[in-house]
């Protein structure tokens, strides 16, 4: 395969040589080592091959032997380039391709970032141009290693950063942080506190000294068990209080309903523009830039589509999706409002309840205000509102400079 | 009559040479080395010269006989000053009288 890839590119002739003495003909030639190959004998005539150079030396064994040579066809790359050598052209385009080639392979033509939704990918293209990487960068510039770590110091929320060079093609992968809870270790001592108001219905104290009793009202941050345990035969301790306080909770929400309405709703009728665009730049495919409709909804979508070989940028089809819409005049009974308002206020209250809370009682009370209807609810729940504060020592103890002035001056005055 | 039995040829000191000093006898007798891939396939080395060559027949001098290839659409692939490399079907080589 390959002699004949280098034949073809040497160029080489098809020969009909003529004579009685083909035996001799070969002799010299091979003795004055002129390279003839796919010799075909048939009686008094013989198709070979030869090559370009070594044609002209066979006119000297052609005529020590009377065989008559003709070339019957011509092959190879020296024959192509000087039939073509007048189509300037032809010659145009495969240097403009060349060109082109050379500058894909050795240039970056498309980024692609995977691995993550909630770190938005125009935030990790915004951070690799302020680095200098864009589309159209020379490939010798980037720095797999070192554009990683750029990565993972401008953006906070990425928690691993992955960056190859594949082609001419940069591809990013990321995972986000995962944020963790600052859970207080169970050696660290700590008080309990009230996280919201409400009453307290039921204590299940394991450690530390309770300081509220049930039924009593308490308010957010109230301290419900202490962390400092003094008594008078070990002294002052401090423990990691914990354990489960139950209160009964109230929320209240409110919320006004219309009963008459416009509603948008689609016509099913689309006007669809298109973009197409590559290596950052896009061109309309559309004049006017008017959507077309008078109350409409509107999509963009960017699709990205690209060949196997890399070294391609890749072809952005961008597209302006007009939806139509028409307004609708509509009422609502005074049921309907009501119903809609306990759903939004239900969702919205809890929203705000802790995970395990039991709902005790639901009360709804709706007023009519003109074109509204105001919907008010009141959720009454059982929930744990204990919520742990580590202890900071230094204010029990009475480290503080402005307390230990004044132990100063009663010292002083006591030695007078 | 009893018929006489055939001695094999004694070795020439060429050849004892190239037994004793491990030395490929082709490089120090100049014989032909021939070399064939099925009935398919045939590249002989060292040989000397084409006499005939036909789709039939392809006859080369050679040390130290002439070899004689027979078969049918005998081509001959590639051909250098010692290199012969022939396909087609190949049926029978044999060696003819001793090369001058």
């Amino acid at each position: 395969m390959i002699t004949k890839i280098m034949a073809y590119c040497k160029g080489y002739v098809i020969i009909h040589a003529t004579g009685y003495f083909l035996e001799r003909f070969l002799n010299i030639c091979t003795r004055e080592d002129i390279l003839i190959w796919d010799i075909e004998r048939s009686g008094n005539q013989m198709r070979a091959k030869v090559s370009i150079k070594a044609f002209c030396h066979l006119r000297r064994a052609a005529r020590k032997t009377r065989t008559k040579i003709r070339i019957k066809e011509r092959y190879g790359l020296p024959f192509l380039l000087r039939r073509n050598r007048k189509r300037r052209g032809i010659i145009a385009g495969v240097l403009i391709f060349a060109v082109i080639i050379c500058y894909f392979s050795t240039h970056l033509m498309g980024i692609t970032v995977s691995g993550s939704k909630t770190v938005p990918r125009e935030k990790i293209i915004e951070s690799l141009n302020s680095y200098g990487v864009k589309i159209g960068t020379p490939l010798k510039d980037i720095n797999s290693k070192i554009l990683k770590n750029q990565l993972m110091t401008a953006i906070d929320s990425l928690g691993w950063a992955g960056v190859s060079v594949k082609g001419s093609r940069l591809y990013i992968e990321v995972r986000p942080r995962e944020e963790r809870e600052d859970a207080l270790s169970s050696a660290e001592p700590c008080n309990i506190v009230a996280a919201k108001d409400g009453i307290i219905r039921l204590m299940e104290v394991r450690d530390g000294q309770t300081m509220v009793y049930v039924d009593t009202l308490v308010e957010k941050g109230d301290l419900l068990v202490s962390g400092v345990i003094d008594s008078d035969v070990v002294g002052m301790r401090y423990t990691h209080s914990y354990g489960e306080i139950y209160a009964t909770t109230w929320y209240e929400e409110s919320m006004d309903i219309p009963l008459s309405y416009t509603q948008k709703v689609m016509t099913g009728e689309k006007k669809s523009k298109y973009e197409i665009g590559t290596m950052g730049g896009f061109i309309k495919l559309y004049l006017s830039q008017q959507p077309g409709y008078k109350i409409c909804k509107y999509r963009e979508s960017t699709s990205e589509y690209s060949l196997p070989l890399e070294i391609f940028p890749s072809l952005s089809v961008r597209k302006h999706e007009y939806l139509e819409q028409k307004e609708l005049k509509q009422t609502r009974t005074k049921e309907e409002a009501e119903n809609l308002g306990k759903f939004y206020l239900f969702n919205k209250i809890t929203r705000q309840l802790s995970p395990n809370a039991e709902i005790v009682n639901i009360s709804v009370k709706t007023k009519k205000k003109g074109n509204y209807l105001t919907v008010t609810a009141k959720y009454e729940c059982l929930e744990n509102i204990a919520e742990q504060v580590p202890i900071d020592k230094t204010e029990i103890m009475g480290y503080n400079n402005d307390n230990s002035a004044d132990t100063n001056t009663n010292e002083q005055e006591q030695t007078r | 009559m009893r018929k006489r039995e055939q001695t094999p040829p004694s070795p020439s000191a060429r050849e004892k040479l190239a037994d004793s000093l491990d030395i490929s006898k082709e490089i120090l007798l100049g014989a032909a080395k021939i070399v064939t891939i099925g009935n398919r396939e045939m590249t002989v080395e060292n040989y000397k010269g084409i006499v005939e060559y036909t789709n039939n027949c392809i006859r080369l001098t050679a040390s130290p006989n002439d070899i004689t290839i027979s078969g049918d659409c005998l081509e001959i692939k590639t051909m250098t000053r010692d290199f012969l490399y022939i396909t087609g079907k190949i049926s029978s080589v044999s060696f003819c009288k001793e090369s001058r």
